[in-house]
């Protein structure tokens, strides 16, 4: 029993959590401006592909992770195109990354890798010099560079939003497109950068996967992340640090769910599917309001009304 | 006249086309540095639209602006802003969310990633709130403010920005009269400071007392401009007949006089509500322990300050809110807990104070709207058809009778002007003689004319046998048309006054708890 619960369950779970986190910020920062991002999912794919193929063909890990988040990016232009210039419905389009980037990066791997080659990743970072301090060194040190960023976005975004004039600017334009407009505020730009930055972050999650858990990519290999991640902006009520909380949960959920194959928790052998299916859970509870009301930005997913 | 003064906002030729509706048809306006301009007309005569122009919320199709002698094109509100021109709409554009504060910074100059100027703001905030009298609380959200506190924040707003001209869109619809007057007095110091204003309004009392020169639009031109006094202060030189009738042209209907009182059909109460306690939806108090009864052929009034419970009222008596005590009977039955679809059935009928929030859905058309609610009574077919054509049918006579100006009853609801939108939710509801009318600010918004119509309306019905309950903020209306008329102040209906006792001052003076009226 005992051993369940040791240092490297809580590693595991903060690399577990770490592409969760950076997906959800970039959920955050498009549905605080008001455009429903369920593209996640196809986002972080299309990162983790282009992050990987880059990586193999320039032979570096940097340069691919720079691809890769350059193609998030992308993807998000697309999504805020479709939203905003065309004024398609939100999920559907979404949808429409979803499905774009499933079936580009499945089509594009079978034609150029028969055999996908391992790429030259994104090392570990030491911090040897972290490891004297207790649990911190433990937890942090030769830890991949992207868990560091995972704890560090969260504040940035967080002093972004709430502490600066582009934050608030944002955040009204979630609120009221119309409003917002007649404050003097360039909505429609604001939401095009917002998207964009959230593919790009998506696209980072990624490179993560493809990059520095892996060094290799599989056909599908977000497997629902980008899901969890929207999961996550909805539990922590769409603030930066309450969902990478809640990422950090599931995270947690995830490394108890593989620790515990086969093995007992207090006398009982929990299914690892129930441990799964958690964050669903806990995400339609939050959603129900049980844990204080979650409501979401009130322009949200809207399309602009004309005068 | 003060020709001396120079022209501050030059409109030249203005067009501006919706659709099917012309909205402004070459229209021209010249507004003097430091006067009150006001700009009348009817539902649909181009006000907003022209006001929207010149704050750049959308481009004119011709014509030219000109601010100080130097020709401008504002693409947006914030070159309009930056230009000195602010406008506080008639929907007011705070955002409910955001705090007061953000609010007040939201749209303001600075670099993007610059932190938010929260001292400096709220060091001047404070200074211009002493000056225009508010108080609030600078970190709540906006949307917890008062409508009057609202619309000071608005004007902050604009204050800050230092804005020169200032444009007000229908400022007073809201507003308890004591507050409209202070709204006024502020407006003249504004002018004293070399401000300018631009005031859209249909009251035409408020024209006559405050401002300077008045601009008629008619149809989408302008019809007169003219002087309203020689100098702020003085006496007006024109009346309000003259006024009225430049309105509404030559054969138009002018706004009522005569007061439209009714008379008990019968001696047994129609609506009878006992001791209903609601708690607070969008008021601080809710509704408390209160008792009234309407009959058969009287329109019974409530008269308060917004927030004092009456939207708690509205909703228990359609069914939104389930009261936790008392009881809520239509001719001897008990409602209480009836859902809104059984109201419905029984003949009760809703007119929302909110048309956006709750009468209408936009994307729709008129037809539609005109159906909506009444789907599974007007015959309009059953669960598994739906007769279009007699929606259509049914949408066409709610047009013809109350002259509602839409371009067909298939086009769609959000084409229509904002009375004309009104007109559409009055007669659904007023179509057949309903059993219990209850009306939250039927008129909100409505010119004199259609003001009129819905009043009519609502007296036919309760010739007819209908009883009527109207929440209205707006004293004059509820005088003209109530016959008993219910006080409602935090959350308790302090007093019912009818007869001798039906006077302002009186009604006035129990909204803001001055005396304690008999109970009720």
């Amino acid at each position: 029993m005992g051993e369940v619960f040791d240092i490297e369950l809580f590693r595991s779970a903060l690399r577990l959590a770490t592409p969760l986190a950076l997906a959800a910020m970039g959920g955050i920062l498009s549905e605080r401006s008001g455009v429903v991002n369920i593209g996640l999912e196809g986002q972080m794919l299309m990162g983790a592909f282009v992050g990987w193929a880059a990586a193999v063909a320039l032979g570096s890990g940097w340069l691919g992770v720079l691809c890769g988040v350059a193609a998030g990016m992308l993807l998000g232009f697309l999504h805020a195109l479709l939203t905003q210039r065309f004024r398609a419905d939100h999920v559907v389009s979404g949808m429409a990354v979803n499905l774009l980037s499933a079936g580009l990066t499945v089509f594009l791997l079978r034609r150029f890798f028969e055999r996908p080659p391992g790429a030259s990743g994104v090392p570990n970072w030491g911090l040897e010099w972290l490891q004297p301090i207790p649990l911190l060194g433990g937890l942090l040190s030769n830890q991949s560079p992207f868990v560091m960023l995972m704890l560090i976005l969260p504040f940035a975004l967080h002093a972004l939003l709430y502490h600066t004039v582009w934050g608030l600017r944002v955040r009204a334009a979630g609120e009221s497109a119309r409003k917002s407009r007649l404050a003097g505020i360039g909505v429609v730009a604001i939401r095009y950068r917002c998207v964009m930055l959230s593919g790009a972050l998506a696209a980072l999650a990624g490179t993560y996967l493809s990059l520095s858990q892996l060094n290799v990519f599989t056909e599908g290999m977000s497997a629902g992340k980008g899901f969890i991640a929207l999961a996550a902006v909805i539990f922590g009520r769409w603030t930066p640090l309450g969902a990478t909380a809640a990422a950090l949960g599931f995270g947690f959920l995830d490394a108890l769910q593989q620790r515990l194959q086969g093995e007992t928790l207090f006398g009982v052998r929990v299914p690892s599917e129930v441990l799964l299916s958690l964050p669903y859970l806990l995400t339609i509870v939050a959603l129900a309001g049980l844990v204080g009301r979650s409501i979401p930005p009130q322009d949200l997913g809207k399309q602009e009304e004309g005068e | 006249m003060n020709d001396s003064r120079p022209v501050v906002v030059h409109m030249e030729d203005i067009c501006k086309r919706f659709g099917a509706v012309q909205a402004n048809n070459h229209i021209s306006l010249s507004v003097r540095q430091g006067t009150i301009h006001a700009i009348v007309g009817e539902n649909g005569a181009g006000k907003t639209t022209l006001m929207n122009v010149l704050y750049g919320v959308f481009p004119p199709d011709s014509g030219t602006v000109s601010l100080y002698g130097q020709p401008v094109r504002f693409r947006s509100p914030a070159e309009a802003l930056q230009a000195g021109v602010g406008m506080v709409s008639q929907h007011y554009a705070l955002i409910p969310r955001l705090s007061v504060l953000e609010n007040l910074m939201l749209g303001g100059e600075g670099a993007s990633l610059a932190p938010l100027p929260r001292a400096q703001v709220l060091a001047r905030a404070q200074e211009l709130a002493k000056v225009i009298g508010l108080q609030a609380d600078w970190d709540a959200p906006a949307g917890a403010l008062s409508v009057s506190q609202q619309q000071k924040v608005e004007i902050l707003k604009l204050l800050l920005r230092d804005a020169r001209v200032l444009i007000f869109d229908e400022p007073t619809a809201v507003l308890p009269p004591a507050d409209a007057e202070a709204f006024f007095a502020l407006l003249h110091r504004f002018t004293e400071e070399g401000r300018t204003v631009l005031l859209v309004t249909h009251k035409l009392q408020e024209v006559l007392g405050h401002a300077d020169e008045v601009t008629v639009l008619r149809a989408g031109e302008v019809v007169a401009t003219m002087p309203v006094r020689e100098a702020p202060g003085a006496e007006p030189q024109i009346d309000a007949r003259t006024l009225a009738r430049l309105i509404v042209g030559e054969g138009g209907v002018l706004p009522e006089e005569e007061l439209l009182l009714g008379k008990r059909l019968d001696d047994k109460p129609r609506l009878r509500v006992e001791g209903l306690v609601v708690p607070p939806i969008r008021s601080r108090a809710g509704l408390k322990a209160v008792s009234f009864e309407v009959y058969p052929g009287e329109v019974f009034g409530v008269a308060g300050v917004d927030g004092s419970g009456q939207a708690e009222l509205i909703d228990a008596l359609v069914g939104l809110a389930p009261p936790t005590q008392g009881r809520i009977w239509l001719n001897d039955e008990d409602i209480t807990c009836a859902p809104p679809s059984a109201r419905l059935r029984k003949g009760v009928r809703y007119i929302a104070e909110d048309r956006h929030l709750r009468g209408a859905i936009l994307g729709w058309s008129v037809a539609e709207n005109a159906a909506l609610g009444l789907h599974r009574q007007g015959g309009f077919g059953s669960a598994l058809s739906l007769s279009f054509a007699r929606m259509k049918e049914f949408a066409q006579r709610i047009i013809a009778r109350f002259a509602v100006r839409a371009p067909a009853a298939d086009a769609p609801f959000s084409a229509l002007s904002g009375g004309n939108q009104q007109k559409v939710v009055v007669g659904r509801a007023l179509m057949e003689t309903p059993v219990l009318l209850i009306a939250g600010q039927p008129t909100r918004g409505l010119d004199a004319a259609s003001t009129r119509a819905v009043h009519h309306a609502i007296r036919e019905a309760c010739r007819q046998g209908a009883a009527a309950l109207v929440v209205s903020f707006d004293l004059d209306e509820l005088l003209t048309l109530c016959d008993r008329i219910g006080v409602l102040f935090d959350g308790r209906l302090v007093d019912i006054v009818e007869g001798e006792r039906r006077r302002r001052e009186e009604i006035g003076a129990l909204m803001v708890g001055a005396v304690k009226g008999g109970g009720a």
